[in-house]
């Protein structure tokens, strides 16, 4: 509950830091609202205070990941970890993307694309996707022996639906299109905070969600990831991603950043998501742990 | 120009659920302020016929800190008890609407001229006809006034209530924001707007209509 | 008519307000509340229509125990006019005046005569003004208006709260002229309240001047100035005031001690032969106890030399007590065409007589005063 209201706060952050940042000495590291981003913040942070000599100050909650975009794009922020599919965010001329559900080529193209516009570096994943998929309760899938998106078909017109803010409107890979690639909707859908869409379902008043593919809440409310026989959904896989004139200053930073490439696979991922959102632990901790365990730090 | 023609498709394509999002906004706003009307026009009367100022400190106060609580925080602290979607918005927006409405009718009897009154009872209204003809009408204008700007603020504050799934013009900012998309974010920001307007207007010829010389 | 006997008013925290008061309000009559602030002339005003309720005693409207009438009922039966106008500013002149016929319930056709009638009453154009608001009119219109609303469902009793305090002094002076006129067609039972002991001298019939929640005294204007009861009443009602009401002559200061007389059991011709003595044309008649009870004049006794001069005498209808003021002399020599009036005292025993020559006498007495200092 307090995530929503320091979303809010997070605005207003941003205006701030537009005005005192800069410092020479300072990373800034900014994540979005849900927790691996903002482990993938601490990792990195304990990572640098401990190998260099620049403090680190971490932005969290920040409402969007195009905001994310244009903060680094201006200097305000350094570092954030990304995901392929916000490629097809609205960022480029038509002409230039083409839409993929391909692992590979969604990341290509995001390399490629923001490299030339923003001269953003944009690393290769960090072991781990987090993407849209669609949930349900365990147990209604077995009785109905519900397997992917598919099956779900006869039964959608009776069946609740939450997701996302932005997943109702997006133009690939949201509902309309989804409307479109499997030929059916939901009752009733309607858009909320990640962690309502949880509470939603747990207080049943939402009997489908689009879960992100590390929650943890997944496994703690026993629901099941319809598998997606359509292919529709794009990957989504995590990268750190910074300014390239950042690491020509100094390429520790790039040395760190690329040390963590291909480290973290999704059940590691979710493990620790699962430490800080239902075991209720600091995320800095459980970063620290980690580094620890990982034998990065001492 | 070219911006204006991509405008102009996306509102021939999304044209359905953009009335969709205004009438959900719409619908939250006015349910709202109509429960908070029912509830604090009576109760503002009330609070002018009673003596106790503890109760009206009491009201008066409760009130307030309803007003006090940053919305987003109203909003999640409603979950809990009333579970996501236009319900708690509902709620927590009635909240809001309880003080100004509450202030403006209680200042508008308040203000009634006591000579005024002094002549009604002198004459032979009777406590009940007094109010009716005499202290509500006079007092009108102030409640139509509290009903307005009331009407305007909620329309604004219901854009938030998108994030626990109430829908409404707020959906569209937050999903544009979500992924990159300016006309979504700019349809909701002005509809909004344009309905606060449009409200104020209305609210405003019936507030002349109403009033006396 | 309306009787208060022994009212008082205690308040909760034990000030007592009103102390013992007895007064009656005849029918028709003005009777004017006066006194300083905080004497309870306006509480006693407002227990008449239960605005204000009281602690002891008892209060009869036209014998009438008020404690047994509902309040709201009440006040629709009596007018009530203050201060501050209180026309109310959201209805129209039209809706103002109808109140309380409204309230009352009658049908519209009755009310839209009754409007009409009461602004014609006061000089406004029921078509010019039945339509406007009160802040369209100046403060004099308005508070005709509150004044007409008073009188609109025809109540027998009108409370005036200091109704025309707020005006300007020239609006001030019209309205009481209007509300002599207009008492004199509708003759209402007024109780008014006021400080301005001018304004109560002009319009009173009665006078009530209270101190401290008591009835210092009460009486004509006349008798009030002419004998104040104690110094509060001779300072409230001041010199200059003082004077004035000494300046106007009472009738012992006119009446003529000096007439020839007959007795009633006499004949005529004993009568024609003193007037021829004397050189007069007119005798007063005495009764056996020697009270004077009539005139006999030449007129009524040619060609009835028979008779005794009771059968054919004038007896007199009206007299005046002592003390009295010759503006009621006059008043009453005027109403009823008077050639003289007898004088009494308290106990109706006959002391002199108001005659035309012995008025003409002291009229010329102090307007020859006046034209000497003129010269």
């Amino acid at each position: 509950m307090k995530k929503i209201i320091f979303s809010a706060v997070a605005v207003l952050v941003l205006g701030f830091m537009s005005a005192c940042g800069g410092d020479d000495n300072t990373i800034e590291i900014g994540t979005q609202t849900y927790t691996d981003p903002k482990l993938m913040a601490h990792i990195v942070e304990g990572l640098i205070e401990d190998q260099t000599e620049y403090e680190v100050n971490i932005t969290k909650d920040i409402s969007a990941s195009p905001q994310l975009i244009t903060s680094i794009d201006q200097e305000e922020l350094d570092i954030a970890t990304l995901y392929s599919g916000e490629v097809y965010n609205n960022h480029f001329d038509e002409d230039e993307v083409e839409y993929s559900t391909d692992t590979e080529k969604t990341l290509t193209q995001a390399q490629q694309l923001f490299n030339e516009h923003f001269d953003f570096k944009w690393y290769d994943s960090l072991g781990f996707q987090n993407k849209y998929t669609i949930a349900i309760e365990n147990e209604f899938a077995e009785a109905n022996n519900i397997e992917t998106i598919s099956d779900l078909e006869p039964y959608a017109g009776e069946l609740r639906f939450g997701t996302d803010g932005s997943w109702l409107e997006r133009s690939n890979d949201g509902y309309r299109a989804f409307q479109e690639a499997y030929g059916f909707e939901f009752a009733d859908a309607r858009g909320l905070q990640i962690e309502l869409m949880y509470e939603g379902v747990e207080s049943d008043e939402l009997d489908v969600i689009t879960a992100y593919s590390v929650d943890p809440q997944i496994l703690e409310l026993d629901l099941k990831v319809l598998e997606d026989d359509k292919n529709f959904f794009p990957p989504y896989s995590a990268s750190l991603v910074t300014r390239n004139n950042l690491l020509e200053d100094d390429p520790q930073i790039d040395e760190i950043l690329s040390s963590l490439v291909g480290t973290i696979d999704e059940e590691t991922m979710t493990q620790l998501i699962y430490e800080v959102d239902i075991n209720e632990r600091d995320e800095q901790e459980v970063a620290q742990e980690y580094l620890q365990e990982q034998g990065l730090i001492e | 120009m070219e911006v204006l023609m991509d405008y102009i498709e996306f509102w021939q394509e999304r044209y359905p659920s953009i009335l969709e999002y205004t009438w959900q906004h719409l619908f939250v706003s006015l349910v709202s302020v109509i429960l908070g009307a029912v509830l604090a026009i009576p109760l503002g009367i009330y609070l002018t016929r009673i003596k106790s100022k503890a109760i009206k400190n009491i009201t008066f106060n409760v009130t307030n800190i309803f007003q006090t609580i940053p919305t987003i925080a109203l909003l999640a602290l409603m979950i809990p008890l009333l579970g996501i979607g236009m319900k708690p918005a509902i709620v927590a927006l009635f909240l809001y609407s309880l003080l100004p409405l509450l202030r403006n009718t209680f200042a508008g009897i308040q203000s009634v001229d006591p000579e005024v009154i002094e002549s009604a009872k002198g004459i032979g209204y009777s406590p009940i006809q007094r109010l009716m003809q005499i202290e509500i009408p006079l007092a009108f204008p102030y409640i139509m006034s509290g009903l307005r700007i009331t009407t305007v603020y909620i329309i604004s504050w219901a854009t938030i209530a998108a994030v626990i799934g109430a829908g409404g013009l707020g959906g569209m900012v937050i999903a544009g924001l979500g992924f990159n998309d300016k006309f979504l974010i700019f349809t909701g920001t002005i509809m909004a707007v344009i309905m606060a307007l449009i409200a104020d207007f209305l609210m405003g010829i019936l507030e002349k209509k109403v009033a006396y010389k | 008519m309306i009787r208060l006997e022994g009212v008082e008013k205690v308040y909760e925290d034990g000030f007592q307000a009103l102390k013992d008061i007895n007064l009656e309000f005849k029918e028709g009559e003005i009777n004017v509340l006066i006194g300083p602030s905080g004497c309870g002339k306006t509480t006693t005003m407002k227990m008449l229509n239960k605005l204000i309720d009281f602690t002891n005693g008892n209060i009869f409207i036209n014998d009438k125990d008020i404690s047994t009438i509902d309040a709201i009922d009440l006040r629709r039966t009596i007018g009530y006019v203050i201060q501050h106008i209180g026309l109310f500013p959201h209805m129209t002149i039209y809706n103002n005046v109808a109140a309380v016929p409204k309230l009352l319930k009658w049908d519209k056709e009755r009310i839209d005569k009754r409007v009409n009638e009461l602004l014609n009453m006061v000089g406004l154009d029921p078509e010019t003004y039945a339509n406007r608001f009160p802040s369209e009119l100046s403060g004099g219109q308005q508070q005709r208006i509150g004044v007409i609303r008073a009188l609109a469902a025809e109540p027998s009793i009108i409370l005036m709260d200091e109704p025309f305090s707020a005006l300007d002094p020239i609006s001030r002076e019209q309205l009481q002229d209007e509300l002599l006129r207009l008492q004199k067609e509708i003759n209402k039972t007024i109780v008014f309240v006021t400080h301005d002991m001018d304004e109560a001298l002009k319009i009173a019939d009665q006078i009530i001047l209270m101190k401290d929640g008591v009835v210092e005294q009460k009486g004509s204007p006349e008798e009030i100035l002419r004998s104040p009861a104690s110094d509060f009443v001779k300072d409230f009602i001041g010199q200059d005031r003082l004077q004035q009401g000494n300046a106007i002559p009472v009738v012992d200061e006119v009446m003529s001690k000096e007439f020839v007389s007959i007795e009633e059991k006499q004949s005529v011709t004993d009568a024609i032969d003193l007037m021829k003595d004397k050189q007069i044309d007119s005798l007063m008649v005495l009764s056996n106890s020697h009270q004077v009870t009539g005139k006999l004049s030449l007129y009524d006794v040619i060609n009835q030399t028979e008779q005794m001069v009771a059968e054919v005498m004038k007896p007199f209808e009206q007299n005046i007590e002592s003390g009295a003021s010759l503006s009621a002399a006059l008043h009453l020599i005027k109403k009823h065409d008077l050639n003289e009036l007898p004088v009494v005292d308290q106990d109706q025993q006959f002391i002199g007589i108001i005659t035309r020559k012995s008025l003409i006498h002291v009229m010329s007495k102090s307007y020859s005063l006046v034209g000497n200092e003129g010269k």
